[in-house]
């Protein structure tokens, strides 16, 4: 078989034989990583008493977000530093120094200078930069322990690692080491239409000088310009000393996780976290979704405060009142608006597997001080929302959607650990009832399982438990007792108990327990 | 009035250090105004410094004599300086009594230098090729401007200054 190909045919064997061992075996010595930039690059400048006096008002004009200052030459001050090192701050760049790194000097020494001429870095600060591209004649071996010996004291005296600015052919000349690759990268390299070589062992980088002849308002004659790899949010986090973090966002339970892995509850506003709305976490009131797994649709629904709301298909909800003279009542799963019922109606009998309706048993405590609490706004960070309260846990608020307005619940930022017993609840509001462990609750949904009504779990309870039924116990019995419930409408939500029942209830508990001296306790609901 | 407020002006006039007025020289005006204009290659290492303390005030903070090192390539104007060649600063003597009366008496007023507006953005590396524009002094070398450095390629540039009358 093999006897049999023609000569050219061999020719070609060998030649794709060869093609491949050149590929497996090439050199590696200088084997470069091409990174092209993220679609998102911040510019910045870099600059020495080279640019001499600088109008700092107007590079911040131009644009440039960073401004990297060289303090010195090795030993050699830049007389130009004690002036740009403040100004720069002053016009609120983000601002980060640079030592031209010499191999033939007391690195230690240097290291010091800066760290004197730097002053303690503030949150808006880069981490210090050593300058790798001289060898004062000094073979590779010394100029890699030179600069360890740099970074280490940098780094010990700073807390925070520092970046090595090289360019490819100069580091792997001169310095030949992998032991820096966990430092960031401010790779040079001059060129407009390129991606930047840089330097084995490094795979990736976070800055890239690609010009020394560029033109910034505020400097006369040429200078440095440089690209931040990534976005000027990603760059602040880096000069707060931390690397930004990058995650995938989703929904974790009802925790929204967004790309710079910020986190927001969304059972603090009564909500599910969803993925449902154009695949990204967005917080959905649990009135207009069943589960996190189902997408929201357009309807309208009761809350148990008995205003109507209006779902919308993108998971927002909004306030959608009856007229004058109604009430909303949910009628085989919609909402309709009709007369309220008559006041003697004697007390219902709920019973809980006839319910239809969902009123959602959210994880939302009651609020701090069972005051009126207004409708819950969102949080104040996130697209769409006008104002509110931060979401809590959250280093960054989570980029993601939110509902306005929830409007249920009215408890977002409730502690459940603000646990009252019955003697506060002559300060309740009118949709407070008393939950199962004693303590009042102004949650429609935990109001919704005292009435006996199918319960969602999900908000509080990472999605799970959906549709679980609650069954109500004698202290619900006992709130819905004034209160109109017409047999022929069980499906219509029970006006929440008001404040004067409520408080006129817990202290008959309190007057109760006094007189008789017993351990009574109100009954739990189970 | 005047008489009252005059010593207060005084006393304010005094203790504001002048700024000192830097001029700003073109290519073609150092092309003509410096002696010596050479293509050199920078050296490596391409500077060093010497600490020169303060006279009278040992503990003050020394003065940094900053000294580049070139090797000279070609000169294009003027008389040939040595093959290996070490420069001031521009007028580095007046930027040493600067410091001095800054340190001694916190007269801290910069000396007006001529600061030569080029195309550098930075310290050229060792190996690059640079134009450098040069005068003798009495203590050897130095920049006929602040900055007094160039890129290679400006070398007709250099010359066509020179014949221009």
């Amino acid at each position: 078989m093999m006897a049999s190909l023609e000569p050219t045919a061999w020719r070609s064997v060998l030649l794709v034989l060869g093609l491949a061992a050149s590929a497996l075996c090439g050199p590696a010595a200088h084997a470069k990583t091409v990174v092209c930039p993220g679609p998102v690059t911040i510019e910045g400048i870099d600059i020495s008493h080279w640019q001499a006096a600088i109008d700092w008002g107007k590079v911040k004009a131009a644009g440039k977000v960073y401004a990297i200052i060289r303090v010195s030459d090795g030993m050699y001050k830049d007389k130009t530093f004690d002036f740009n090192w403040p100004e720069a701050k002053k016009q609120g760049l983000i601002r980060g120094v640079y030592q031209f790194f010499r191999p033939g000097q007391d690195p230690i020494a240097q290291a010091d200078l800066l760290l004197t001429k730097m002053g303690k870095l503030g949150p808006a600060d880069l981490a210090p930069v050593a300058d790798v591209e001289a060898t004062d004649g000094k073979p590779p071996v010394t100029v890699a322990a030179n600069l360890k010996k740099w970074i280490d004291h940098v780094q010990a005296k700073t807390g925070r690692v520092p970046i090595i600015y090289s360019g490819a052919y100069f580091w792997e000349d001169n310095v030949k080491s992998a032991a820096f690759v966990n430092h960031p990268l401010w790779h040079a390299q001059y060129c407009s239409n390129c991606c930047p070589n840089i330097a084995s062992p490094w795979k990736s980088w976070k800055f890239w000088q690609y010009t020394s002849s560029g033109k910034v308002g505020g400097i006369a004659g040429n200078v440095d310009l440089n690209k931040w790899n990534g976005t000027q949010a990603a760059l602040t986090l880096f000069a707060g000393g931390a690397a930004p973090p990058v995650c995938q966002p989703h929904c974790e339970g009802t925790v929204v996780v967004d790309k710079a892995c910020g986190k927001g509850d969304c059972a603090k506003f009564g909500a599910l976290c969803t993925t449902q709305v154009g695949g990204q976490p967005k917080c959905v009131s649990v009135f207009c979704v069943a589960s996190p797994n189902v997408a929201p649709v357009a309807k309208d629904v009761c809350l148990p405060d008995g205003v109507r709301h209006a779902c919308a298909a993108n998971g927002d909800i909004a306030k959608k009142p009856c007229p004058a003279e109604t009430v909303c009542v949910m009628v085989q799963g919609a909402a309709q608006c009709q007369a309220p019922p008559k006041p003697d109606a004697g007390p219902t009998d709920v019973d809980a597997g006839s319910a239809p309706d969902i009123a959602p048993k959210l994880d939302v405590p009651k609020p701090p001080d069972a005051t009126v609490v207004p409708d819950v706004p969102a949080p104040p960070d996130v697209p769409g929302a006008a104002d509110g309260p931060a979401v809590p846990d959250s280093a960054a608020a989570p980029d993601v959607a939110w509902v306005p307005d929830v409007g249920f619940g009215d408890a977002a930022d409730a502690d459940a650990s603000d646990a009252e017993d019955a003697d506060d609840a002559e300060s309740t509001p009118d949709d407070v009832a008393v939950l199962p462990d004693g303590r009042a609750a102004s949650d429609g949904a935990e109001v919704g399982a005292a009435r006996g009504t199918p319960v969602a779990d999900g908000a509080g309870g990472a999605g799970a438990g959906l549709g679980q039924d609650v069954v109500n116990g004698g202290v619900a019995a006992s709130l819905q007792a004034g209160d109109a419930a017409d047999p022929g409408c069980r499906a219509q939500p029970v006006p929440v108990p008001s404040a004067g029942v409520a408080a006129m209830f817990a202290l008959a508990v309190w007057l109760a327990r006094r007189a008789w001296g017993s351990s009574h306790r109100v009954r739990r609901l189970r | 009035m005047t008489r009252k407020l005059a010593p207060l002006l005084l006393t304010v006039w005094a203790l504001v250090p002048a700024r000192a007025h830097a001029a700003d020289v073109d290519l073609a005006t150092l092309a003509r105004s410096a002696p010596v204009t050479a293509l050199v290659q920078i050296d490596d290492p391409p500077s060093s410094v010497a600490d020169l303390p303060v006279p009278g005030a040992p503990k003050a903070e020394p003065y940094q004599r900053y000294l580049r090192h070139f090797r000279l390539v070609r000169t294009l104007v003027g008389t040939a300086p040595p093959a290996s060649l070490t420069v001031d600063d521009h007028a580095w003597r007046r930027q040493f009594a600067a410091h001095v009366a800054c340190v001694t008496r916190a007269s801290c007023t910069p000396p007006a230098l001529d600061t030569y507006r080029g195309t550098l953005a930075r310290e050229p590396a060792p190996g690059q090729q640079v134009l450098v524009f040069l005068r003798k002094t009495a203590d050897g070398w130095e920049l006929a401007a602040d900055r007094a450095l160039d890129d290679a390629a400006r070398a007709a540039e250099v010359l066509a200054a020179r014949s221009r009358p």
